[in-house]
């Protein structure tokens, strides 16, 4: 009987339960990048939800699991890491008149697989300079990465690996020579 | 049906036991302390590309393991309580990389080295009730004279009712406190304000 019962309690830590995407952290290495090819600061404004995106926006399947944002919604999660990420370099100003936006289009985490697990954070960045468009583009970010056919493994595998998808996504865009122009 | 029972909780039990659980044990950017006041240097930091993909096991809870990657989790961490101390800090892959040291006019170069310990009192559940961080470290000039060394130890404990929605909270909570005492022992010291 005691057996049983610690089964079923273990099973519910790996299975069906609701799980909440780690706070963001910045990246390190994109700081490095931003102070070295020192852009404008900018103010980060609303990133949106794509019409297309649904319930992703709002939660990621991992197997039975679901993974949900800490900021409400991943468009939020996106706009709050792009903040927190800009601050770290000394490049937020939301007195700005160069401003940034975005709309979230693709959003997902597949753990699905029994040895390797995928991420995808694609959004379209626009960058107004004193009410101009300076650059306006979409943008992915991918990542493949080590999972396990235990959902014990997968599962917290695939909700650690979302921030740094998003980091990769920022990674993406700093690195593009069209943003660094805008931002010069 | 009792054999498939049996079988399915031999089966479920083997997810759950013998393996390693990943956690990511950054500390909350929010918990972090700000120095009362900044020295005006600028300051490297070198965590190099191999310290990143270092990946440590320690036990956890119920005879299972948990995983994670030390220098990788807390690189922000130290980045931040070095800019909450410094007017200044670049990241660098390595201590050889003269040119940068150089061009960014670094008068300190901070190397630090992470070892973690934990452990769980549950043998139900695998996440730790204790994690250990000790951070040593030495800050040298750009020839690679040492200015200072120091060691700093965090601890964090977190119970069930605390972790079941974040199970890497005792190390989170280990990591504040290992950044905490390192911003404080870094403002106090005079040989790096020199």
């Amino acid at each position: 009987m005691i057996r049983n019962i610690v089964v079923v309690a273990c099973a519910g830590f790996v299975m069906g339960c609701s799980m909440t995407a780690p706070q963001y952290t910045p990246s390190v290495a994109n700081i490095g990048q931003m102070k070295a090819i020192k852009l404008t600061p900018m103010a980060v404004e609303k990133v949106v939800p794509d019409a297309a995106l649904g319930s992703n926006n709002e939660s990621i399947g991992l197997r039975a699991s679901s993974l949900s944002s800490p900021t409400g919604s991943y468009s939020s999660y996106l706009e709050e890491a792009l903040k927190s990420e800009f601050q770290a370099a000394g490049l937020l100003d939301q007195a700005s008149t160069t401003k940034l936006s975005g709309i979230l289009v693709k959003n997902d985490v597949n753990v699905g697989g029994f040895s390797t697990g995928d991420s995808i954070v694609e959004a379209r960045v626009k960058v107004m300079k004193a009410g101009t468009v300076a650059y306006d583009k979409l943008k992915t970010a991918t990542l493949q990465f080590e999972s396990s056919f235990a959902g014990a493994v997968a599962i917290p595998k695939g909700r650690d690996m979302y921030p740094v998808t998003v980091q990769k996504f920022i990674e993406v865009l700093i690195s593009d020579n069209d943003f660094i122009s805008a931002l010069k | 049906m009792n054999i498939m029972k049996n079988l399915g909780i031999v089966v479920l039990a083997g997810f759950l036991t013998a393996c390693a659980h990943p956690i990511v044990i950054s500390p909350d950017p929010t918990t972090l302390a700000k120095a009362s006041e900044r020295i005006d240097r600028n300051v490297g930091l070198v965590i190099t590309q191999a310290d990143k993909g270092v990946q440590i096991t320690t036990p956890g809870g119920g005879g299972d393991n948990i995983s994670y990657y030390p220098y990788k989790d807390l690189e922000f961490g130290i980045y931040s309580t070095l800019s909450s101390v410094f007017s200044n800090v670049v990241p660098l892959n390595a201590l050889d990389e003269k040119q940068k040291i150089a061009q960014q006019n670094l008068g300190a170069i901070f190397l630090p080295t992470i070892q973690t310990t934990s452990s769980s009192e549950s043998m139900f559940t695998w996440p730790p009730t204790f994690f250990s961080i000790m951070i040593d470290y030495r800050v040298v000039d750009p020839s690679g004279e040492q200015l200072s060394s120091g060691r700093v130890l965090g601890e964090g404990r977190a119970e069930f009712s605390e972790f079941k929605s974040d199970f890497a909270l005792a190390a989170k909570r280990a990591g504040t406190d290992a950044l905490n005492k390192l911003k404080d022992k870094l403002q106090s010291s005079h040989a790096i304000r020199k």
